[in-house]
């Protein structure tokens, strides 16, 4: 049984080590003042779009620049810049989720996930009032 | 309240449709409780038990055939066919309907388990009453998801797939009697299901986890009857056709993926994935432990372990995908139907089933079943609270379930010898346990999250953070199986002989490697190891056929491990060395970033754009229905090749504005992937139009603007009901417009009727220019036709897009192919070998 028991053993190690940098190393929501301590390194972070601030995308002057602004949840307002097209319906998106890095004055984003107000429930009441309206 | 009577609806179907979940339900129960009485005190009659699955299975079908009926009838009365269909769909995606909402895809996984029972009933012999009391008892756990009956006000037990809308859904239109009249059509099933892989992927999948529970239910018959190594046979070609549909399920999850969704990619390390990647893995460990067992008569803990913790971590996975937990984490998972209490009910339940059976006198069973069945019926309630107990509780069974067996096995596995076979088997398996966990554990974030209230998020490259992990515990893999199969079980006589084959192949693989890394320019040292150990397992197993294997039917696991092997250097190639074609340096908005990706390209009409090896065009686009068609052409620099695609995009304002869908060029050694991420606003108001200007025109006049001249053709009559206009009469200018080599159309419409008259502006963005036409009365009798002309600066057309090659993607689908194949001819081989025995 020995050489199996060893091996187990290490494996067990192996196995709890990837769990325990999986969940320790984690990253974490972060704010806009926590990203700017460390520019360049690699944050996520939450916020709301503000939407009284331009948005810009126009891919004819060049089809990988995307910016908005956004309010983190200290309340400081940011400039975002993406190398990903504007999503088709990103002004509807009410938070938004982004991993990036702080540039300067802006937050470059690698990747932005935008959310839409509780897309299921809108939908019900939509269909509901489509049904109503006919 | 006031009753109302609705008028035309039918309801007669949706009651026809609920009995039979009731009737399934008690069936199954009767059946389950019949067969576990005949199976306690044997040599009892199986015919009550056999009886009542049969009425279950009947039922079961009824079912389904009358939900059928609902969404092909358009019965839209139903809130299922209401959500799910709608009168243009196609008969084949009616199909799809049944998982697109929870309760059907819950259907489909019940209908399969019944007619895998009615196999059983024929086929199992001596361990058909506890198989079969198993396969029932999950029958009822199933059914009781679709019966939707309140209990008492305080609980709804199931979610009923036979719902009226009107009942589900609270709107001022149901209070009239004549509401149906109103509601015209379904919303219509997602259109990313409205694909041919996505009628065969999802029944694949859920056979091949309906599968699952067959090894399971014998393994925990076998537990009660402590014979702990006869269920292996006829519990083996269940388990190998499991790991071959399950397998196949899968990936052709993949290649609808890579078909019809615009990642990039076939697998995206998604939750929903992972959620039936695990079992699979577990399975095919499972299926190596049994194997084990059965030709050595060791590993039995490890045996029953795998083989229940497959089917467990099913049942999990149904949790995951349909409780909502995985919320915002998935692209693909249902949303809360109010069932993850009697999810958990469900995994609960079936944890505890296998450590009732170890555990020895009544008594003993009684001091777990009660407190079990209790908390059970309480987990609806309390599905937060009461996660501390459970794990707590899941511990001490599992330690409870080790020791009890432990105890239970006489004959001791004797001394491991590393030269046998088992040994590296062994290890393998533990490896591809390994790698479940670590898929398990990344996947598992958000109900990390929802237990311990932390606010985790998932890594910013999800696909870089599983790699990380997974190349390693691959390459293990692929090495134990290149070398496992030159032993020979328990030890291995000749080991001069072992050591000259595996060397000679070691070595023919490490000069393929060398070939491979000149052909596919791979220089990473890690995807170098990666290729070598899948080149190691596909020339290892290939000599193994060559040199050891008699017979054909005796060849499956060789043909599925060169499969494996051949899949891991597909994925390798065709990851490593995919490349964005349209990645573009040239950033007008002068901030370059190094980090950033850049890989969209803007493409103006019929400005042919030079992308990797191939000049590129945008041609123009066409509609068909909701959906766009962007032609885009494609010729290679050296001009051997040309070819078309047709991304398309799909106009849908419940999933966001468009929704792009790829298009893909498969060659031999290469496929062209091709999407569209981007569209010119559509009609934009903004737009000022200047210089509107009046001319009066004739047949065969042409009109010079700014933006290129208008040619007058001719009008055409129509008639108002094309646009929905009763008594109207159309009037069509045909019109073209010649802009540089550019011929384009537009159609301004003039309309009169009785009462009014009225105009339709046409705008041609491309030109810059917007059209109106008017037919008026003059003078001298005949009309005089005005044509209104106004500038602005022309909108190009253009279209923004991204486009892959993979290269050698066809490694992985030949290679997945070889795997379900060898799956196929294992199982094939055991089926045989179980009739001789008979």
């Amino acid at each position: 049984m020995k050489p199996k028991a060893i091996i187990l053993l290490v494996l067990l190690a192996i196995a709890i080590a990837g769990i325990m940098s999986t969940y320790s190393g984690a990253e974490k929501s972060s704010t806009f003042t926590e990203a700017a301590a460390n520019p360049g390194d690699t944050y996520h972070i939450t916020g709301f779009l503000a939407k009284d601030m331009p948005m810009e995308y126009d891919p004819v002057k060049d089809a990988n620049y995307f910016s908005f602004y956004l309010k983190d949840k200290e309340g400081e307002i940011r400039k975002v810049v993406s190398t990903e097209p504007k999503q088709q319906d990103f002004e509807r998106a009410e938070t938004v989720n982004m991993y990036g890095h702080v540039d300067g004055d802006i937050f470059r984003a690698t990747k932005v996930i935008p959310k839409c107000p509780s897309k299921y429930k809108d939908e019900e009441t939509q269909r509901a009032a489509q049904a109503s309206r006919s | 309240m006031e009753t109302i009577t609705y008028v035309g609806e039918n309801l007669f179907i949706g009651n026809l449709g609920h009995f039979f979940v009731v009737l399934s339900f008690v069936a199954a129960l009767l059946s389950a409780v019949f067969y576990a009485k005949s199976s306690a005190d044997k040599g009892t009659d199986v015919s009550l038990g056999r009886l009542f699955y049969g009425i279950h299975t009947i039922a079961v079908l009824g079912i389904f055939v009358t939900l059928f009926v609902i969404i092909q009838q358009h019965y839209f009365e139903y809130a299922y066919a209401y959500e799910h269909s709608s009168k243009t769909l196609a008969l084949r995606y009616m199909i799809s309907c049944f998982w697109e909402g929870q309760e059907g895809s819950f259907l489909l996984w019940m209908v399969w388990n019944a007619l895998l029972g009615v196999i059983l009933i024929f086929t199992a012999k001596r361990w058909e009453r506890g198989v079969l009391a198993i396969m029932a008892l999950a029958q009822v756990v199933l059914t009781a998801m679709l019966l939707g009956i309140n209990i008492l006000d305080i609980y709804t037990l199931g979610s009923s797939p036979f719902e009226l809308l009107r009942d589900k859904m609270q709107a001022p239109i149901f209070s009239s009697p004549n509401y149906l009249e109103n509601i015209v059509d379904g919303t219509g099933l997602n259109p990313l299901l409205q694909n041919y892989w996505m009628v065969i992927h999802p029944p694949t999948l859920f056979l091949g986890f309906a599968l699952t529970i067959v090894p399971f239910a014998f393994a925990v018959t076998s537990l009660f009857q402590k014979e702990y190594r006869a269920w292996i046979k006829p519990a083996l070609p269940w388990a190998l056709a499991g790991g071959m549909i399950l397998g196949a399920g899968i990936i052709m999850g993949g290649f609808w993926a890579y078909e019809s969704l615009s990642f990039g990619g076939y697998w995206a390390w998604d939750p929903v994935e992972n959620a039936s990647l695990v079992p699979w893995l577990l399975l095919i460990s499972g299926i190596h432990l049994m194997l084990i067992k059965k030709v050595t008569n060791s590993s039995t803990i490890a045996s029953y372990t795998l083989v229940i913790s497959t089917f467990i971590m099913v049942l999990y996975a149904s949790f995951l995908t349909r409780s909502g937990v995985l919320g915002d984490t998935s692209v693909h998972a249902f949303t809360d139907l109010g069932l993850a209490g009697q999810l958990m009910q469900f995994v609960v339940l079936f944890i505890w089933l296998p450590i009732i059976a170890v555990t020895e006198g009544a008594r003993k069973r009684w001091y777990i079943i009660i407190p079990v069945s209790i908390l059970v019926l309480l987990l609806p309630f309390y599905t937060k609270l009461s996660f501390y107990p459970l794990l707590i509780l899941s511990i001490v069974g599992l330690a409870w379930f080790v020791f009890n067996l432990n105890k239970n096995i006489t004959n001791k596995a004797s001394e491991d010898d590393i030269t046998g076979r088992e040994f590296w088997m062994f290890i393998g398996s533990l490896m591809l346990v390994l790698s479940a966990v670590q898929v398990l554990v990344g996947t598992s974030k958000p109900v990390f999250n929802k237990i311990f209230g932390t606010n985790l998020v998932p890594p910013e490259d999800v696909i870089g953070y599983y790699n990380m992990y997974q190349m390693p515990i691959a390459i293990v893999i692929a090495i134990l199986m290149a070398v496992s199969q030159f032993f020979r079980y328990r030890s291995t006589p000749d080991k001069s002989k072992l050591s000259k084959e595996i060397l000679i192949t070691a070595a023919i693989a490490v000069v393929l490697t060398m070939g491979g890394i000149f052909l596919f320019g791979i220089t990473n040292p890690m995807h170098v190891i990666l290729m070598l150990a899948g080149i190691f397992a596909m020339v290892g197993n290939l000599a193994y056929i060559l040199l050891s294997v008699r017979k054909f039917k005796l060849s499956g696991s060789s043909i599925a491990h060169i499969g494996f092997g051949m899949m891991l250097l597909g994925v390798l190639v065709s990851s490593a060395k995919k490349q964005v074609i349209t990645a573009d340096f040239s950033g007008q908005m002068g901030n370059f970033d190094e980090k950033a990706r850049r890989e969209n390209m803007l493409l103006i009409k019929d400005e042919p754009t030079r992308l990797g090896d191939f000049q590129v065009t945008y041609q123009g686009d066409s509609a068909s229905g909701e959906d766009i068609y962007f032609k885009v052409n494609y010729k290679s620099i050296d001009g051997l090749e040309e070819f078309t695609l047709l991304p398309n995009t799909q106009i849908n304002e419940d999933m966001g504005g468009i929704l792009p869908n790829p298009d893909t060029r498969h060659y031999l050694t290469y496929d062209v992937y091709t999407h569209i991420t981007s569209l010119p606003k559509p009609n934009d108001d903004s737009i000022s139009w200047q210089n509107v200007k009046e001319f009066t025109i004739e047949k065969g006049d042409s009109i010079i603007t700014a933006n290129g001249v208008v040619y007058f053709t001719g009008v055409e009559q129509g008639d108002g009901k094309s646009i929905g206009l009763k008594n109207t009469t159309l009037a069509k200018a045909n019109l073209k417009i010649k802009r540089g080599k550019t011929m384009l159309e537009a159609n301004p419409i003039f309309g009169i009727n009785a009462n009014t008259y009225f105009s339709i502006r046409e705008e041609v963005a491309e030109a810059g220019l917007r059209f109106g036409f008017e037919v008026r009365p003059s003078e001298n009798g005949s009309p005089t036709a005005v044509l209104e002309i106004a500038e602005t600066t022309p909108q190009p057309k253009f279209i923004v897009m991204k486009a892959i090659v993979f290269p050698y993607i066809n490694f992985l689908w030949l290679g997945t192919v070889m795997m379900v194949v060898g799956f196929g001819i294992a199982t094939w081989n055991r089926l045989e070998l179980r009739k001789n025995a008979v």
